[in-house]
C-alpha cells in the first residue's frame, strides 16, 4: 500500500518458473495533493500451466497522479498459461488523473490473457446523494473508498487489513470539498 | 410540517425561484406541475440543500427549525427526502451496505439503537415487496447497471426503508412504461399515512391519476401562479401549459 | 466509384430513373422530389457497395447483385392495391406462417410493403394512427417526414429515398399509451426475380408509449425476391418504443434492413432483433441518434445462421447529447457453413458527458466450416465517460459438455441445451411471454440434432 511520499516508484516482479506455479499480486495505491505515483508488476510465465492474477486498484484524489504500468510475459514454453489483469482507477474530484499502461507479450499461442480496466469518478453528485440520505461527507468517501478497495483489502490477514483500512480513511481525510 | 415563506434562490447567477410560498400538512401530499424551466427541480434542490443553489431571500421551516440553515445530511435525518430525477451511481457501494449506513446514521441521530442484522434483513425484505423489487438488484452496487426503470424503483425502496416525514419526487414518473408506473405509484400509496407528507414534482398529469394529490400547484417562471385540487391536473393536461401563460399575462396587465 | 459492371440493376436504374421518378412522384410535394433526386445522384455516383467498401468489407454479396430484378412499383410491375382471389389466398398462407400464438394484439399485413387492411385488424385504438406511405408522401403536411436524408446516404438507403413508393407510416398521439403491442407481419412472396424497397416511418408523440413486433416471411420459389427496407423511427421527448423484429424469410430473400431511430430528451427504446434460418442474406444496419440528453437505448440481437447463409448486423449508437445509456448485446450461433458479421461502433461526441455506453458481441461458431468477423469500434470524444465493449468467439466448452454427458444426457441434447442457455441472456429480455415462447419454439426448431 502506498500512502506517503511525493514520488513513489514501485515494481514488484513475480517470475513463475516452476510448472503448475501461480503468482497473485494485490495492490492499491493512493494519492493526494500533488503526489505522483507510478506503480505495476512484471510478471513473467516461463514453465508450464501457470497462473497469475493482478488487481490493481488506484485512488488518486487532490492533484494526485496515479500510473500503472503492468508487463504480463508468456515465454515460449509456457504452455497453457492464463493471466487475468485488473487495474481500476477511483478520482476524486476534478484535478487528479491516472494512467494505465499494460504490456502483454506473448511468445506462446496457447495462453488465455485478460486484462480489464475501469476508471470511476467520485464527484459532488455522488457526495450529494450519500448527503441526502443522511450521510455526513466525511462518511460518504469513506464508504466509496472501502467499497472500492475491499477486494484487495480482503486479501490482507485480519490485522493488516484493520490497519490499512484505518491508514486509507486517515490518508483521505478532509480530500473531498 | 414544512412551512416555505417567499423563497428566492438563484444558481450560476440565475434567479430561479422567484418568491415561493407553500405550506405542506402531515398527512398531504401536494403536487408542483410546470412547464420546463419553470423551477420545478431547482425547488426540490433547494428544498434538499444542494449546494449550487443559492437562496436570497425567504426562509423554510421544517418540524419549527430552520431549514436552510442545514447541512443536507441534517435535513435528511431531520426526516425530509428527495427521490432523484436521475439517480446516481455508485459503484462499489452495495445497495445493502448503503442502507445500512444510511438508516444507522439517521437512528444515532434520533437516539435510537443501531438496527440488528435480523431486523434489518426482515425490514429490506418487507419494504422490497412494496416495490416489487428484485432480491438480486438489493445486493449490486448501487444503481449500477439498473435501468432508468429499476433506478427509480430503488428510489422508493430507500424511501420505504428510510421513512421520511417528508418525500419529495422529483420527476419520478419521467422514463417509466406504464406497468413501472403503477408500480411505483402502488408503493407510495402504501407508504402514505397521517404522519407523513409528499411532494410530487410532475410533467405530466398521468402519475396523479395512481396517486391522488391533495393540492396541485402550478409553478411558473418561479412562481407558484395557481393553486386547486385534482382538477386543476386534468386541466392543465387538456390545455397545456400555453393557457397558463395567457393567464398569467392577462393578469399582469390588470394590475 | 465501385465498378457497377455485371449489375444489371444499376444499369436498369440509372437509364430508366427520369421516367420512373415522373411516375412515382406524381402529386408529391417539390421538396421530396428534391430530395429523391440528390439520392438518385447519390446511388448513381456510389452504385451498390462491394467489398472494397468498408462497411461492406466482410459482406459479399456479388453473386447475388450478378442477378437481374424486376423493380417493384414501377410501370412494369405495379404494387398491385388489389389480389387476385388466387394471391389472396396465398397472402393468407403467409398471414398464418408469420402470425404469433397467444399472442394478443392488433395485427398489420403488408404484402410486398403493400399494407392490406382486410387481411388484419380494422379497429386500432384511439391515438394511433396508421397510414399507406402511398398515401402519406402526397400528403404536403406529412411529406417532410419523407425527406430526412443523410449526406451519408448511399448505396441501398439512397435506392430506397429515391424510388421508395409504399410502406407504413403510424403516428402515436402524445400521451398514448395502447392497450395491445402492434403486430406487423411483412410477408414478400413473388414467382420472378423482384426488388421491394419499403419505406416506413413511425413517430411516438411525447410521454407515448408504443409496442411493436415485427414479423418478415417470404416466399419466391426458385426466384429471388431483394428486400431492401428502410424504417425511420422518431422519439419524442419521454415517448417509449420496445420494437421486436423477427427475421424469418425463407431462401431466395435477400435482405437489406436499414433502422434510423432519433431518440430526444427521456426517451427510450428498447430494440430485439432475431434472425433465423432462411434468407440467402440478412443485413441490418440498425443507428440509433441520442439527439438529446438524457435517453437511454437498449439494443439486443441473437443471430442463429445455418447453411450458407451470411448475415450481418451492424449497430451504431451515436452519443450526441451528455448523460445518455446505452447498452448493446448480440449473440450469434453460427451453424453449418453459414458465416457472420458483426460490427457494433459506438460515437461518444465531445458535447456528450456523463455518457454510459456498452457493448458485447458474443459468438458460438459451430459448424466447422462456419465464420465469423466481430469488430467492436469505439470513438470516444469526451473524457467524463464510462464506456465499455468485449467480443468473444467460442466454442462449446468442453468442460460444460462432459458435466451434461457425465450426467446422463446425451451429446446432441446436451449440445441443444447449451445452445439455448447461450441464447437465453437476450431471450430473457423479452417483455411479453408470448413472443418469448415463439421465438425459443423457432430456436429449438433449428438447432441440430446431429452437428455439423
Amino acid at each position: 500500500m502506498e500512502t506517503g511520499s511525493a514520488i513513489t516508484w514501485k515494481y514488484p516482479s513475480v517470475i513463475l518458473q516452476g510448472d503448475n506455479s501461480t503468482g497473485e499480486f494485490y495492490s492499491v495505491a493512493v494519492t493526494r495533493n500533488k503526489q505522483i505515483a507510478d506503480t505495476g508488476t512484471k510478471m513473467h510465465h516461463i514453465g508450464r500451466n501457470t497462473r497469475s492474477r493482478i488487481i490493481s486498484k488506484g485512488i488518486s484524489a487532490g492533484q494526485g497522479q496515479n500510473s500503472y504500468r503492468g508487463l504480463v510475459q508468456i515465454g515460449s514454453k509456457a504452455d497453457d498459461a492464463r493471466n487475468f489483469t485488473q487495474c481500476d482507477s477511483l478520482l476524486i474530484g476534478d484535478q487528479c488523473g491516472a494512467h494505465t499502461f499494460p504490456y502483454i507479450e506473448s511468445k506462446n499461442n496457447t495462453a488465455m490473457v485478460e486484462h480489464e480496466a475501469t476508471t470511476s469518478k467520485i464527484g459532488e453528485d455522488q457526495i450529494f446523494y450519500l448527503n441526502q440520505r443522511g450521510i455526513d461527507s466525511e462518511k460518504a468517501v469513506a464508504l466509496i473508498i472501502n467499497g472500492y478497495a475491499r477486494e484487495v483489502l480482503n486479501q490482507l490477514p485480519m490485522e493488516f487489513a484493520v490497519e490499512a483500512q484505518k491508514l486509507l480513511s486517515i490518508t483521505l481525510e478532509g480530500s473531498v470539498g | 410540517m414544512l412551512i416555505i415563506k417567499n423563497l428566492h434562490a438563484e444558481v450560476e447567477d440565475k434567479q430561479i425561484l422567484k418568491g415561493i410560498d407553500l405550506t405542506v400538512r402531515a398527512g398531504e401530499v401536494h403536487a408542483i406541475m410546470g412547464p420546463n424551466g419553470s423551477g420545478k427541480s431547482s425547488l426540490a434542490s433547494v428544498l434538499a440543500g444542494r449546494e449550487s443553489f443559492h437562496v436570497t431571500e425567504g426562509e423554510v421551516l421544517f418540524h419549527g427549525k430552520d431549514l436552510l440553515d442545514m447541512d443536507p445530511e441534517v435535513r435528511a435525518r431531520e426526516g425530509l427526502f428527495l427521490a432523484f430525477q436521475y439517480p446516481i451511481e455508485i459503484p462499489g457501494v452495495s445497495n445493502v451496505n448503503f442502507l445500512k449506513t444510511a438508516l444507522g446514521e439517521i437512528r444515532a441521530y434520533r437516539n435510537l439503537p443501531p438496527m440488528d442484522a435480523k431486523d434489518f434483513l426482515k425490514m429490506s425484505r418487507e419494504k422490497q415487496k412494496l416495490v416489487e423489487f428484485d432480491a438480486q438488484l438489493v445486493n449490486r452496487s448501487l444503481n449500477e447497471g439498473f435501468s432508468g426503470g429499476e433506478k427509480k424503483r430503488n428510489e422508493i425502496f430507500q424511501l420505504a426503508m428510510l421513512e421520511p416525514s417528508l418525500a419529495i419526487l422529483d420527476e419520478t414518473d419521467s422514463g417509466l412504461d406504464i406497468d413501472a408506473l403503477r408500480i411505483v405509484a402502488q408503493g407510495v400509496n402504501k407508504l402514505r399515512s397521517a404522519d407523513n407528507a409528499f411532494i410530487i414534482i410532475t410533467h405530466y398529469q398521468r402519475l396523479l391519476e395512481y396517486i391522488i394529490p391533495d393540492f396541485v400547484h402550478v409553478l411558473y417562471n418561479g412562481r407558484i401562479v395557481k393553486s386547486g385540487t385534482k382538477e386543476l391536473a386534468l386541466e392543465l393536461e387538456e390545455k397545456g401549459y400555453d393557457w397558463l401563460r395567457e393567464e398569467s399575462r392577462e393578469q399582469a396587465a390588470t394590475i | 466509384m465501385t465498378s457497377q459492371q455485371d449489375i444489371p440493376l444499376y444499369e436498369e436504374v440509372v437509364n430508366h430513373w427520369d421516367q420512373w421518378a415522373e411516375f412515382i412522384s406524381r402529386s408529391e410535394t417539390s421538396d421530396l422530389r428534391k430530395t429523391r433526386r440528390q439520392a438518385f445522384e447519390k446511388f448513381r455516383e456510389s452504385g451498390f457497395p462491394s467489398i472494397r467498401n468498408e462497411d461492406w468489407k466482410y459482406t459479399n454479396i456479388t453473386r447475388w447483385l450478378r442477378e437481374s430484378y424486376a423493380m417493384q412499383g414501377l410501370p412494369e410491375e405495379p404494387s398491385g392495391n388489389t389480389l387476385s382471389v388466387a394471391g389472396m389466398s396465398v397472402s393468407r398462407g403467409m398471414w398464418k406462417k408469420g402470425k404469433i400464438p397467444d399472442l394478443d394484439c392488433y395485427t398489420l399485413f403488408l404484402h410486398n410493403g403493400v399494407w392490406m387492411r382486410e387481411l388484419g385488424d380494422e379497429d386500432l385504438p384511439p391515438g394511433i394512427e396508421v397510414l399507406k406511405v402511398s398515401q402519406a408522401r402526397k400528403d404536403p403536411a406529412l411529406s417532410a417526414w419523407f425527406e430526412r436524408a443523410d449526406e451519408k446516404d448511399r448505396y441501398f438507403t439512397a435506392l430506397n429515398t429515391a424510388l421508395f413508393s409504399d410502406g407504413l407510416f403510424i403516428r402515436v398521439k402524445a400521451g398514448t399509451v395502447p392497450d395491445k403491442p402492434l403486430h406487423i407481419i411483412h410477408d414478400f412472396t413473388s414467382g420472378r426475380n423482384l426488388m421491394v424497397q419499403p419505406r416506413h416511418v413511425w413517430v411516438v408523440g411525447e410521454n407515448a408509449e408504443l409496442s411493436v413486433i415485427e414479423t418478415v416471411v417470404s416466399d419466391s420459389g426458385d426466384a429471388g425476391i431483394w428486400i431492401n427496407s428502410l424504417t425511420e423511427i422518431n422519439l419524442n421527448r419521454d415517448a417509449r418504443l420496445d420494437h421486436v423484429l423477427i427475421q424469418t424469410a425463407s431462401a431466395g430473400a435477400r435482405v437489406v434492413n436499414h433502422t434510423t431511430v432519433r431518440q430526444k430528451k427521456q426517451s427510450l427504446y428498447n430494440s430485439y432483433t432475431f434472425t433465423l434460418p432462411g434468407a440467402d442474406l440478412v443485413r441490418n444496419d440498425l443507428q440509433a441518434r441520442l439527439e438529446e440528453d438524457h435517453t437511454e437505448t437498449h439494443l439486443y440481437g441473437l443471430y442463429l445462421t445455418a447453411g450458407s447463409q451470411l448475415v450481418d448486423n451492424h449497430t451504431l449508437v451515436d452519443h450526441q447529447k451528455p448523460s445518455c445509456f446505452s447498452n448493446e448485446l448480440y449473440k450469434g450461433v453460427l451453424l453449418e457453413q453459414s458465416t457472420g458479421v458483426f460490427n457494433g461502433k459506438v460515437y461518444v461526441h465531445r458535447d456528450a458527458q456523463k455518457t454510459n455506453a456498452f457493448q458485447q458481441n458474443n459468438n458460438l461458431v459451430i459448424g466447422r466450416k462456419a465464420t465469423i468477423d466481430s469488430k467492436p469500434e469505439l470513438e470516444i470524444f469526451a473524457d467524463d465517460v464510462k464506456c465499455s465493449h468485449g467480443s468473444t468467439v467460442g466454442q462449446f466448452s468442453e468442460d460444460a459438455l462432459f458435466y451434461l454427458r457425465a450426467r446422463g444426457i446425451g451429446e446432441a441434447t446436451a449440445k441443444a441445451l447449451l445452445i439455448t442457455a447461450f441464447a437465453f441472456d437476450v431471450t430473457e429480455k423479452l417483455k411479453i411471454g408470448a413472443v418469448a415462447a415463439y421465438i425459443n419454439q423457432l430456436i429449438s426448431h433449428h438447432i441440430p440434432v446431429d452437428h455439423a
